[in-house]
């Protein structure tokens, strides 16, 4: 276990490593000029030029980029060339934001999808099956700016039961900020004792999470029902039935653990597919942690915040894979 | 045979057919076996792949799925058509009055569980006696007296260092282990039937061996009757009493053992036994014409017609009936009474 988890750190310092190259090689291949751009549109050609040299642009790239790597080391993502504001405050601010929802999402959509296609492949042939077939197929073909924009128009609009956007409403914006204890504005709410600022978080948060939930719950409920159907065809559940083991047990437990395997590789992919969607549905729902960001920056060409955030992005999903990694190894010993 | 015909058989089968229902339509895979299984007693079932050996062992288990595999006729046991049962009823069969091993055991173990935690199971579920028994005599706890009862049923099979054996998993052990531990897992509910089908192709020839002897010991000292199917004549003869011989579907002949190798009664029989190597013979190896048959449209009349050199006119006509002679029981038209054809074709 030990050599394996050093493997996959090497790996993400690595991986790091060569998204910082192509982000910030990018970032200056691109148009724009970056000095112009941090210093404002009306701004006069010599404090363009100062700005310039305040930058370092004036230096060839690879010296940027290794002053920046230099930097990095620090802690020091450098500054906002939109709001001139340091980039890695920002990110302490914004990343938990986007998470809690992304984790929320994730939870639902194994807590959800995982009970649904055990269920239909227990069920198979029956009108439940049949349900959660179609539900699974319209979870994942739906568009999720799509599904967002329906679920404003049917939750807001119609029915009125969640508010259209933000994080909190208006008026619990003036009171006393919560202590940042772990970040997650839920559980810091808990650990406050102001249930009804939680109350009012979670609110908030339902229908972004539910757009965000919607592809992985679809995935994750069509693929355990077929890696469950698969399982239950192979010679160790026939044995087992043969040797007199009740069905119950061949399903729930000899048939569940064998097909975990794959629905946890999917949800490895779910969360680098829910940290993208993030930038549709933070948007849509003026929600604002780092995928709005992300937007505004990349609107801006704010380069500093766009190479911490994809190295931020990078290094999540690098994570979140080999946490599945080490719980599918924990479901199938044969994993080496 | 003449100590079995005092005997009840611990296990009849009537007239089972089964049928499947494929995308290329209704495959009719079993045509009407009939045989009968007595107690302690080890049955050969052998024939080519294909002719519904492992299907016959499947249909009688109630393995396969129903809305794939129709079966009708009688499998009886105790007076009880064990296809009237559903599955909910079978299960109070499975593993205890009638078991089975099959041709590739590691593949049989359930591989993220512990050989222990699967086997523990088992004696839970089939040996409720034992373990009062056993935690009255040592005073022990329920979870200490299936330990006790799982490691003692893995020494009767051969297996040493169990408690090593039940902390590891399938793709750990040897093939020989594994197919100890699956015959271990079969039996502990002493089952009065045992299936073992293809229990030994998949091993190496001196591991066949030591299963086979294990084999036979289980069926000496338990009483436990064994149907083993194979496609190898060699094994079966070294292990079984009986050996019947199946094509495509229907059991074409069945014989005591020496008797069936001594003097074959069908041309299938007669064919196969040609096609086995053995060093005595000067002669070269014969084969069987043809191929077995197409099962989406099988020979009319015998099924065997197409491929049998003393084919007649009524082959391909009439099904042939089962003909009890002095030894065998056969199922071919040169050993119907009533067929006058016949006599000329005996030789």
């Amino acid at each position: 276990m030990l050599p394996f988890l050093i493997r996959r750190l090497a790996g993400l310092v690595f991986l790091l490593l060569i998204l910082t190259m192509l982000v910030f090689g990018l970032s200056r291949a691109l148009p724009g000029d970056v000095a112009a751009m941090y210093v404002g549109l009306k701004a006069k050609p010599e404090q363009i030029q100062k700005a310039r040299l305040e930058l370092g642009l004036d230096k060839p790239v690879h010296v940027q980029y290794l002053r920046y790597m230099g930097r990095l080391l620090k802690g020091d993502l450098g500054i906002s060339l939109r709001t001139h504001r340091p980039v890695a405050r920002d990110l302490k601010e914004k990343l938990p934001l986007s998470l809690e929802i992304v984790l929320l999402a994730l939870l639902i959509s194994i807590a959800l999808g995982l009970p649904m296609g055990v269920v239909a492949a227990f069920k198979r042939d029956t009108w439940i099956d049949s349900a959660v077939n179609m539900i699974g197929s319209a979870a994942v073909s739906l568009p999720i700016f799509f599904l967002a924009l329906l679920l404003q128009l049917v939750f807001f609009n119609w029915l009125g039961w969640f508010p259209l956007q933000g994080r909190i409403s208006t008026m619990m914006e003036f009171r006393d900020p919560l202590p940042a204890v772990t970040r997650f504005g839920l559980i810091d709410a808990l650990l406050a004792g102001d249930l009804e600022y939680m109350a009012d978080m979670a609110w908030h948060m339902f229908l972004p999470v539910v757009s965000l939930a919607s592809i992985p719950l679809g995935l994750v409920a069509r693929l355990s029902r077929s890696s469950l159907l698969e399982v239950m065809q192979a010679d160790y559940i026939m044995a087992a039935r043969a040797s007199g083991v009740g069905e119950t047990v061949l399903f729930f437990r000899y048939g569940l653990r064998n097909a975990l395997s794959p629905v946890l590789s999917i949800m490895g992919l779910s969360m680098a597919l829910m940290l993208l969607n993030t930038f549709y549905v933070e948007q849509i729902f003026n929600y604002p942690g780092i995928g709005y960001w992300a937007l505004a920056s990349i609107f801006s060409l704010d380069y500093p915040v766009l190479v911490a955030i994809t190295l931020v992005l990078g290094a999540i999903y690098v994570l979140s894979n080999t946490i599945i990694d080490v719980l599918r190894r924990w479901v199938d010993p044969r994993i080496k | 045979m003449s100590v079995k015909q005092k005997e009840k058989p611990i296990l009849e089968v009537k007239d089972l057919v089964a049928e499947f229902t494929t995308a290329a339509g209704r495959l009719r895979i079993l045509d009407g076996i009939d045989f009968s299984l007595f107690p302690a007693e080890i049955l050969a079932l052998v024939g080519e792949t294909g002719c519904g050996k492992s299907v016959t062992a499947k249909s009688i288990m109630n393995l396969l799925a129903e809305q794939v595999c129709k079966r009708r006729g009688k499998v009886m046991m105790d007076g009880v058509n064990l296809l009237d049962l559903s599955k909910k009823q079978m299960r109070s069969y499975l593993g205890r009055r009638i078991s089975m091993i099959f041709q590739n055991p590691i593949a049989s173990i359930n591989p993220v569980f512990t050989l222990g935690e699967q086997i523990r199971r088992l004696v839970r579920i089939h040996m409720a006696g034992e373990i009062t028994r056993v935690k009255s005599e040592l005073g022990c706890t329920t979870a200490a007296a299936i330990d006790r009862l799982a490691a003692a049923n893995l020494e009767k099979v051969g297996l040493t260092d169990v408690d090593q054996l039940m902390r590891a998993y399938a793709h750990q052990i040897s093939g020989g282990m594994a197919q100890r531990y699956r015959i271990a897992t079969a039996v502990l509910g002493n089952p009065d039937v045992l299936i073992a089908d293809e229990a030994t192709s998949a091993l190496d020839v001196t591991v066949q061996a030591h299963i086979l002897r294990l084999l036979k010991r289980l069926s000496a000292e338990k009483n436990t009757a064994i149907i083993f199917i194979t496609h190898d004549l060699g094994i079966a003869a070294q292990l079984c009493q009986q050996v019947a011989v199946m094509y495509s579907g229907r059991i074409v002949e069945v014989a005591p053992t020496a008797e069936l190798f001594k003097n074959p009664l069908h041309p299938y029989t007669r064919g196969l036994l040609k096609a086995v190597p053995q060093l005595s013979r000067k002669t070269g190896l014969e084969h069987i014409p043809g191929t077995i048959p197409d099962l989406r449209n099988p020979p009319s009349g015998c099924r065997f017609h197409p491929r049998c050199r003393q084919a007649m006119e009524r082959c391909r006509r009439l099904r042939p009936p089962l003909v009890e002679t002095k030894s065998h029981q056969v199922c071919c038209h040169l050993y119907d009474a009533g067929n006058k054809e016949a006599a000329w074709a005996k030789s």
